[in-house]
């Protein structure tokens, strides 16, 4: 239970990302639509997960990945889990359209049925990811009890992790004015929205070995820190796509 | 188990091939002598290279080696492997007298070179376009890898010391004793995943370890290298008789190594 299990092909990780496709995601973020900085920030983690699964000229399918949108239903983008050389192989993520509502209860009972599904053949694998992104309040049920519920679910690697980020200007009572220096939002570090609290009641603390890998690119996150990020800046938004993304891989 | 017996000259070199496996074999003559190769059960299905190097040469009293452990993130690290052991095999072959500081500034030296023939090894077409784009990406950083290289004067009845001298970054294993005894304490804080060797840049992460000493005439020592494929050996202590690791490097119990490895192991 320490999340040490290497993605590899025999033993590839799990990510499960939920995306709010509300419509104040149509909202503008560093001049663009915040939609648009979540889609960037997406492809480059698929990018960087395409990085750290080449060996040769081969893409080894260390990584599959889920992406369901969310507004007051759920998509599923990628018709299924798919593998990072069969994404590599499209090219390109499927566009993300705003709509109206967001419902994030449907999108993690979706996300646990998924891993009800998928547990039992990932025993030897690293522990499964969802990576949540949401810019407000959810609308529908409260998906706190779901997202408790799959916190709980585990292999032996670990229990499954969740991570949330956060779209808002108002989640903290000052800017983060050096994102690589920043120490990440801590069970203690006061929050000024409620909804903030309770997505970090949804956040999973940061494994030691996620912590390292961001160290490596030069992202400062202390121990102890948990994964739930503020996507105030663009920069932010990545940080939280590239943690979802630091699976220990064999180097 | 293949075996060599020492000819009249004592003379004996064997370089892996990337392309091929290598059962464990011994070689005996002044210094005993084991090697394999394996690759990865991921890399031989794909019909791929490994990318780990074992090379070693003995030639009477001594014995020049390299190990490398080629980093799979970085582009094309069979290529690093290749050419810093080649490289290293040569600069040990007609280097007499050691400096740490020299040995530094041989492996920067030689990023020129290996820059210029990485440089060629561009990614094929026919990949997809992302792939494609991270390849170029990571052809612009470079290919890294791991190493471990050495060499063995042994003392004799007329020359009573003789000495090894030993250079390594990376986290390849480098076990040591002296008498039956283990003394590779001196090395574990030292084998460091975050060090290697780089074709752009040389050594990163740190500066080569280096370590010498003085070898006593008539003092049983053995000294063992191998990547990290080869992990399940890190418990094991004693003399692992050819058999068991062999049995090692076809890693039944995982359907096959999970990562490439190479093995070498002197005993004098």
């Amino acid at each position: 239970m320490n999340y040490t299990i290497q993605a590899s092909q025999r033993t590839p990780a799990l990510i499960i990302y939920l995306i709010d496709i509300s419509a104040s995601m149509n909202m503008l973020m560093d001049d663009k639509r915040r939609i648009d900085v979540v889609y960037e920030a997406l492809s480059l983690a698929i990018r960087q997960m395409v990085f750290r699964s080449t060996k040769g000229n081969r893409l080894t399918p260390r990584y599959r990945i889920a992406i369901l949108a969310y507004s007051d239903d759920v998509y599923d983008l990628l018709n299924g889990i798919k593998g990072i050389d069969e994404i590599a192989a499209v090219g390109s993520l499927p566009d993300l359209t705003p709509k109206r509502f967001s419902d994030s209860a449907k999108a993690f009972r979706q996300a646990e049925r998924i891993l009800q599904s998928e547990i039992p053949h990932m025993q030897d694998c690293p522990a499964p990811l969802i990576c949540h992104m949401t810019d407000g309040v959810a609308t529908g049920d409260d998906p706190e009890p779901i997202a408790k519920r799959i916190m709980s679910m585990s292999v032996p690697d670990g229990n499954v992790l969740v991570e949330n980020i956060f779209i808002s200007d108002h989640m903290l009572d000052q800017p983060i004015m050096q994102p690589r220096r920043w120490k990440g939002i801590l069970p203690e570090t006061e929050l000024q929205d409620e909804h903030a609290v309770k997505l970090r009641n949804m956040s999973s603390p940061l494994p030691e070995s996620y912590r390292e890998m961001l160290a490596e690119a030069d992202y400062l996150l202390a121990t102890g820190a948990l994964m739930m990020l503020p996507g105030s800046c663009a920069e932010l938004v990545s940080i939280g796509f590239q943690m979802s993304a630091a699976t220990p891989v064999r180097a | 188990m293949k075996s060599n017996t020492a000819a009249m000259s004592d003379k004996f070199t064997f370089v892996s091939s990337q392309s091929s496996d290598h059962q464990l074999s011994t070689y005996q003559g002044r210094f005993v002598c084991r090697y394999a190769y394996g690759r990865a059960k991921e890399t031989m299905l794909q019909g791929e290279k490994g990318q780990d190097f074992v090379a070693v040469h003995i030639e009477g009293d001594t014995c020049n080696f390299v190990l490398c452990d080629g980093v799979g993130q970085s582009y094309q690290g069979d290529f690093a492997a290749r050419f810093l052991g080649n490289r290293l095999m040569g600069w040990l072959g007609t280097t007499r007298e050691w400096s740490s500081s020299a040995f530094a500034a041989f492996l920067s030296e030689i990023t020129v070179a290996a820059s210029e023939q990485l440089k060629q090894l561009t990614p094929p077409e026919e990949v997809p376009s992302l792939l494609r784009e991270v390849l170029e990406v990571k052809q612009r950083l470079g290919s890294q890898t791991m190493y471990i290289c050495g060499r063995i004067e042994l003392p004799s009845s007329r020359k009573k010391h003789g000495r090894i001298w030993m250079a390594w970054q990376g986290d390849s294993r480098l076990r040591f004793w002296k008498n039956d005894a283990e003394i590779s304490e001196h090395f574990q804080t030292t084998m460091l995943t975050s060090e290697r060797w780089s074709t752009l840049k040389g050594p990163i992460g740190g500066l080569p370890h280096v370590y010498q000493t003085r070898l006593e005439y008539g003092l049983p020592m053995r000294l063992q290298l191998y990547t990290d494929g080869l992990d399940d050996l890190d418990p094991i202590r004693q003399v692992l008789p050819g058999e068991q690791v062999q049995l090692l490097l076809n890693a039944p119990h995982t359907g096959g190594l999970q990562d490439d490895a190479a093995f070498l192991e002197l005993q004098w």
